[in-house]
């Protein structure tokens, strides 16, 4: 009992002395990343007539509340060359009614290209103004084949995946291009900072005024994404084992997507998965690669708002993590593989697989030590100060990196909102978080179907029509 | 176990309050520093604005938060500037917009010389 103790103890060792070592280099990753963007480079970036266009591919799945404001954010945001293409995934809600209504759509005829394979498709449209807009109609087949249908249907270098509930901030693609500008043939994808929406003001689809959520669950969240982008991001790409270009918000290279095979639709950890399968493609044909972590194009994302919607994410999340492990665990320990194989996988196995179950066995264990007489009731609450603590530490690094490397925006108010909930983090949100991860095994067991998280959307407004342009 | 349970719990105590001290050191210092800048940067694009429109006068005595706002402002202006505007205001123009925010830099003073040389 007592050695078992120990080795959640070492587990919490171990990931404070990982994890700390991630903030560092992420700290000096941040630093150098600050001396060299500049607004002029960005500027000049954005004029330079080498500027890669992008397609904004945007799987839509019952988004009739929101899609509006994603689309027209997209379509606003300050990059030269952009196609934004709205993937409605057999939606049985009115997307495309009224993405239909609002932009003016007619059908247009455009044969599938070969690229990628996915669900058919039923329709494309366009509308009749000039907008960089399309449309793909298709049956249901999940994000990721949605994600294959943009990248295969663009005529656009880059493809950005967005969830349709995200709002990009006006330089957040001209940001993510940079690092495609600078080094075209090694770069294969770039990941941007993801933030939760919740809270703050939105007009016409964009963030005007950043406030920290009402919602609890959502606030907790708001610490959680903090820590996961500043601090543990940040660090793995700096080693070269960034695994992760969330599905919120990435860049890729549309050849390499396609050489790749495109997003995998039997797995719910698809942007994962791609990630991991193009360190793997990379390496064993001893091609130089890189994926950028850039940190401040930022994109804002909905963050679940109730127990059950928060249950159903990190399920999904945690699922998908195990499977994308299964598949890949040829590359585990295997130095082949270099940073990615002999350290982030490894990391990922241990501290967000195994971990939630060495936790909650540790609770468990270390309450019948106490019951049993094998430890003190001062060691009892040594043990569970530590399982505080040592998250808290990694959030609180996350939280000075942050202010370090931008000007901090929020109040002083906000400040004690965020402190206060990364405290509350490890006094509850983290242990009721464990069954709902591992609820993500038994799904896998059982091979659920997962639910998509009902959204608020940004704001309800009257449906307002585009004017109508002259036909092309 | 709980000695070294104490000694863990103690270090990891140690560096959260040396953390929470640091965020609220960088906050403080931001906003001082925002109060103090902020107001200087209308004033400076004003100036550039006036220098770039009818080529006014830019202050030569400037202190250094005049002149770092001045600075983000010339370069602003200078990644803006396009074609004829950006031939109006011609080489010795955009070195004298950048020595005059930051002249201590030895760039700004070989492109103002080689401005001037051309």
């Amino acid at each position: 009992m007592i050695f078992y103790l120990w080795f959640v103890l070492g587990f919490f060792i171990a990931f404070v002395v990982v994890h700390s070592g991630l903030l560092i280099v992420a700290a000096v990753e941040l630093k150098r990343y600050a001396a060299r963007s500049s607004p002029t480079a960005l500027r000049r970036a954005l004029r330079s007539p080498l500027a890669p266009a992008i397609a904004v591919v945007c799987p839509a799945y019952n988004e009739e509340a929101g899609i509006v404001d994603s689309v027209r954010a997209l379509l606003a945001l300050d990059y030269p060359k952009i196609e934004v293409i709205v993937v409605n995934d057999g939606s049985t809600d009115g997307t495309l009614a009224r993405l239909t209504e609002v932009f003016d759509l007619r059908p247009v005829r455009r044969p599938t290209p070969p690229y990628l394979p996915h669900r058919p498709v039923r329709g494309v449209y366009a509308p009749r103004s000039r907008l960089p807009l399309l449309v793909i109609d298709k049956e249901n087949g999940g994000k990721a084949d949605g994600l294959n249908v943009g990248v295969n249907f663009t005529w656009c270098p880059l493809a950005c995946a967005v969830d349709a509930d995200s709002i990009l901030e006006q330089d957040a693609l001209a940001k993510a291009a940079l690092p495609f500008i600078e080094d075209p043939e090694r770069t294969l994808a770039t990941a941007g900072m993801i933030r939760i929406v919740n809270g703050c003001t939105i007009d016409r689809g964009r963030v005007v005024e950043v406030h920290p959520p009402r919602s609890r669950w959502a606030m907790f969240q708001v610490v959680e994404y903090l820590r996961a982008f500043y601090a543990i991001r940040t660090g793995w790409a700096a080693i070269g084992a960034l695994m992760i270009v969330s599905g919120a918000f990435g860049l890729f290279r549309c050849d390499a997507v396609i050489a790749a095979g495109g997003w995998r639709t039997d797995t719910v950890g698809e942007d994962f998965e791609l990630v991991v399968r193009m360190h793997k493609m990379w390496r064993d044909a001893r091609r130089p690669y890189r994926i950028v972590y850039v940190p401040d194009p930022v994109c804002w994302t909905e963050g679940p708002e109730t127990a059950r919607g928060l249950r159903s994410q990190r399920a999904r999340w945690h699922r998908g993590c195990i499977e994308v492990l299964l598949m890949h665990r040829a590359m585990l320990m295997n130095p082949r593989y270099g940073t990615v194989g002999l350290i982030g996988l490894p990391a990922m196995l241990l501290f967000e697989v195994l971990g939630p179950v060495i936790e909650l066995s540790g609770y468990g264990v270390t309450t019948a030590a106490l019951l049993a007489g094998r430890l003190t009731a001062a060691g009892y609450l040594l043990f569970l100060a530590v399982a505080v603590l040592y998250g808290l530490l990694l959030t609180l690094g996350a939280i000075a990196l942050e202010d370090a490397s931008v000007s901090p925006r929020a109040t002083w108010v906000d400040l004690r909102r965020v402190l206060l909930f990364a405290l509350g983090e490890g006094l509850g949100y983290r242990q009721v978080l464990i069954p709902w991860r591992l609820l993500g095994v038994w799904q896998l067991i059982r091979r659920t179907k997962w639910q998509p998280m009902e959204r608020k959307g940004f704001s309800a407004p009257p449906p307002v029509t585009v004017p109508q342009a002259r036909q092309p | 176990m709980s000695a070294i349970l104490a000694d863990t719990v103690a270090g990891l105590a140690l560096t959260v309050v040396l953390l929470a001290a640091l965020i609220v050191a960088i906050r403080a210092r931001a906003i001082r520093r925002r109060r103090r800048t902020d107001p200087l940067r209308s004033s400076a694009e004003r100036l550039v604005a006036d220098f770039l429109v009818d080529q006014a006068a830019l202050p030569t005595e400037a202190g250094p938060d005049e002149r770092a706002a001045l600075l983000v402002t010339s370069l602003e202006a200078l990644a803006d500037l396009r074609g004829s505007e950006r031939a109006r205001l011609g080489p010795p123009g955009l070195a004298a917009l950048l020595r005059v925010a930051r002249s201590d830099r030895p760039q700004v003073a070989e492109l103002a010389e080689a401005a001037a040389q051309s």
